[in-house]
C-alpha cells in the first residue's frame, strides 16, 4: 500500500461524502420548498375565503361581542364527544367479538345492531333515546341521554373497524394460543387485542373527529354545546349567520387540534411495521 | 353456551325490567316538587323579551322572572331547562321537567297532552312584512302570497285550512287571510323573520308571527313592519305534563298564583319591565 493510493481513496471517500450531503441538502430544500407552498395555498384559499364572508355584510362587532359566549361551548362538545366514544368502544368491542361469533345469538344480536343503528338516521336514535327511555320509567337528562345516543351510533360504524382489527390477526397464532392450553378470554386478552389495538386505533381517531361534529345535534334536547350557544344567540338578535360562523370556527379549531394528536399517535402506533413515511431516517 | 344459561339470564333480566317499571311510578308532581325543594321548568330561550339570554350569558327575560315568581310562591327553589319547543309542546316529558312556564297558547289539541293554567298574559297575533314591501297594504292583500311561519305554532294552524284553531277562551278570531299560496315553515319564528330580512318577496311575501316578534325585530334593525289589525290575541299559559300524576293539580295551583299576580299588581310591573306596556290584561 503507498501513500499515493491511500490520499486518492481518501480524497474518493470525501467526494462520496459530499455528494451524499448534497443530496440530503437537495431533498431538505425541496421538502421546505413543498411546505411552504402548501402554506402559500392555505393562505390564498383562506384570503379568498374571508373575502367571500366579506360579501355577507356580517356584523363583526355583534360578533365579537358573542364570541366569549358561544366559544365557552366547546368544553362541552368536546366532553360529550370523548364520553361518547368511549362507550363506542365499548360497544364496539362487544359488537365485533359478536359478529365473530359462531354462537347464532350472539350473532344474530351483533348483527340486527349494526342493521338497525347504520339503517337508521343519527337524529331520529337521538329523540328516540330520549323520548322513549322515560316511557320504560328510565328518566336520563339531556347530556347522558344524547351521549347514550352518539355511543350507541358510533358503536355500531365502529364495530366493522373492531372486526376488521380482530380479524387480521394471523390464524396461526390463535391456533398456537390454543394448543397452549389458553381460554377465549385469555387468547383475546393476550395475544388478540395487543395486536389488534394498532390497527383499531387510528381509524377510531377519525371516528372521534367525525363525532366531534355530529354532537352538534344533540342541542335539540337543551344542552347548551357549541352549536346551541351559536343558534340561541343567532336568533334573538336575528343574526343567525354571524353566530352559526363562529361555531363553525371553533369546530374547525377544535378538529386540527385533535387531527394533530391523531395522526402522531397514528405514526406512534405504525412504528416498526410501516416504512418511515416522509423525511428523516 | 348452553340454554339453559341463556334462558335463565333473559329471564332474570325480564324481571329486573318488571321492577324497575313498578318502582317507578311517582307520588304527585306537587309533592315530588315540594320534597325535592326544586320546580324545574323549561323555557324555550329563542325569544327576546320573554325568554333569551342576556349579555352575560344567563337566561333572562318576561318569562323568566315570571318562573322565579312562581316558584318563590311555591316555596321552592327554581332551576330551567332549555329543550327544543317541539319536545316541550309534544308532552310526555318523563318527569325530566315539572312546568312549563313558556309563553304556550292554549288550545285544544294541546290541552290532550298538557293541563294548562289560566292564562298569565296575552300576544297579539299579527301579519308583518318587509319594510320597502307597498303592494301588501291590508289583510286581504296576502291572497296568492307566499307566508313564513315558526313549526308548531298557532300561527301554523291558523293557515291551514284543514285545522281548526281552536284557541282556548273564547278568543274572537279574524279568518281574513285563507287564501295565501304558500306556507314557509321554520324551525322558528325567527328562521322567517330573518328570511324576510332578505328582501321584499326575496324567498317570503310575510311572517305571521307574534306582534312583539315584529317589535323586537324593528328595534333589532330588521328591516320589517306589521299588516292590519292583529288577527287574533293568543291567551298564553303555564303548561304541565298530563302523563304526570298530579299534573292537573299542579296546574290549578299555578292557576292560583297567576290569579294573585295579577291581583297584586306582579304581573303588570313585570310587563312594563320587559315589553314596556301591559300585555297581561285580556284585550277587547
Amino acid at each position: 500500500m503507498t501513500p499515493t493510493v491511500d490520499a486518492k481513496a481518501k480524497a474518493q471517500d470525501v467526494g462520496v461524502t459530499e455528494i451524499k450531503l448534497k443530496h440530503i441538502e437537495a431533498a431538505r430544500k425541496a421538502k421546505t420548498r413543498f411546505v411552504l407552498w402548501v402554506a402559500l395555498v392555505w393562505v390564498v384559499i383562506f384570503a379568498v375565503l374571508l373575502i367571500v364572508f366579506y360579501q355577507f355584510n356580517l356584523d363583526f362587532k355583534f360578533m365579537l361581542k358573542y364570541l366569549p359566549f358561544i366559544m365557552q361551548g366547546v368544553g362541552t362538545t368536546v366532553y360529550i364527544s370523548i364520553l361518547s366514544i368511549i362507550s363506542a368502544c365499548v360497544l364496539a368491542l362487544f359488537g365485533a367479538l359478536g359478529r365473530l361469533s359462531k354462537n347464532p345469538i350472539f350473532y344474530g344480536v351483533a348483527t340486527f345492531y349494526i342493521s338497525v343503528i347504520r339503517g337508521t338516521p343519527l337524529i331520529v336514535q337521538v329523540f328516540v333515546i330520549y323520548l322513549g327511555l322515560p316511557q320504560m320509567g328510565i328518566v336520563i337528562d339531556a347530556v347522558p341521554a344524547g351521549i347514550i345516543a352518539l355511543g350507541v351510533n358510533y358503536g355500531a360504524y365502529m364495530t366493522e373497524i373492531f372486526r376488521a382489527g380482530i380479524q387480521a390477526i394471523g390464524r396461526g397464532q390463535i391456533e398456537a394460543a390454543h394448543s397452549l392450553g389458553m381460554t377465549y378470554g385469555q387468547l383475546m386478552k393476550r395475544v388478540v387485542l395487543p395486536q389488534a389495538l394498532r390497527l383499531i386505533i387510528p381509524p377510531t381517531g377519525n371516528e372521534f373527529i367525525a363525532m366531534l361534529k355530529d354532537s352538534a345535534l344533540v342541542n335539540f334536547l337543551g344542552v347548551w354545546e357549541l352549536f346551541f350557544r351559536a343558534v340561541k344567540i343567532g336568533r334573538q338578535n336575528f343574526k343567525s349567520m354571524e353566530t352559526l360562523i363562529i361555531a363553525g370556527l371553533f369546530y374547525w379549531l377544535v378538529t386540527i387540534f385533535f387531527q394533530y394528536f391523531q395522526s402522531r399517535l397514528e405514526t406512534r402506533m405504525a412504528k416498526g411495521t410501516r416504512k418511515a413515511s416522509g423525511m428523516g431516517h | 353456551m348452553n340454554r339453559k344459561k341463556f334462558l335463565m339470564a333473559l329471564m332474570l333480566s325480564a324481571g329486573f325490567f318488571l321492577l324497575w317499571t313498578v318502582s317507578a311510578a311517582y307520588a304527585g308532581v306537587l309533592e315530588d316538587i315540594k320534597s325535592k325543594g326544586e320546580l324545574v321548568v323549561s323555557t324555550d330561550a329563542n325569544y327576546a323579551p320573554q325568554s333569551f339570554l342576556n349579555d352575560k350569558g344567563e337566561l333572562d327575560g318576561f318569562d323568566i322572572d315570571v318562573s322565579k315568581e312562581v316558584a318563590k310562591r311555591l316555596g321552592v327553589k327554581i332551576k330551567f331547562v332549555t329543550p327544543d319547543w317541539d319536545l316541550i309542546v309534544a308532552g310526555k316529558w318523563g318527569a325530566r321537567w315539572d312546568l312549563s312556564i313558556g309563553s304556550m297558547t292554549i288550545t285544544a289539541a294541546r290541552s290532550k297532552v298538557v293541563d294548562f293554567s289560566t292564562p298569565y298574559y296575552y300576544t297579539p297575533a299579527q301579519f308583518g312584512v318587509h319594510k320597502k314591501n307597498t303592494t301588501i297594504k291590508t289583510l286581504d292583500d296576502f291572497a296568492g302570497k307566499t307566508v313564513g311561519l315558526g313549526s308548531g305554532t298557532t300561527y301554523e294552524t291558523y293557515l291551514d285550512p284543514k285545522q281548526e284553531l281552536g284557541i282556548g277562551g273564547g278568543e274572537k278570531i279574524v279568518y281574513q287571510v285563507k287564501n295565501v299560496k304558500k306556507i314557509r315553515t321554520y324551525t322558528t319564528d325567527m328562521e322567517a323573520v330573518q328570511d324576510l330580512a332578505l328582501g321584499d318577496g326575496v324567498r317570503i311575501d310575510g311572517v305571521l308571527t307574534s306582534g312583539f316578534v315584529i317589535q323586537e325585530a324593528s328595534k333589532k334593525g330588521i328591516p320589517i313592519k306589521v299588516v292590519g289589525e292583529p288577527v287574533y290575541y293568543e291567551p298564553l299559559a303555564a303548561a304541565s305534563d298530563k302523563a304526570r300524576p298530579g299534573s292537573a293539580e299542579l296546574a290549578k295551583k299555578v292557576s292560583e298564583i297567576f290569579q294573585a299576580m295579577h291581583q297584586d299588581g306582579t304581573l303588570t310591573k313585570l310587563s312594563m319591565k320587559w315589553f314596556g306596556f301591559e300585555v297581561t290584561k285580556k284585550a277587547k
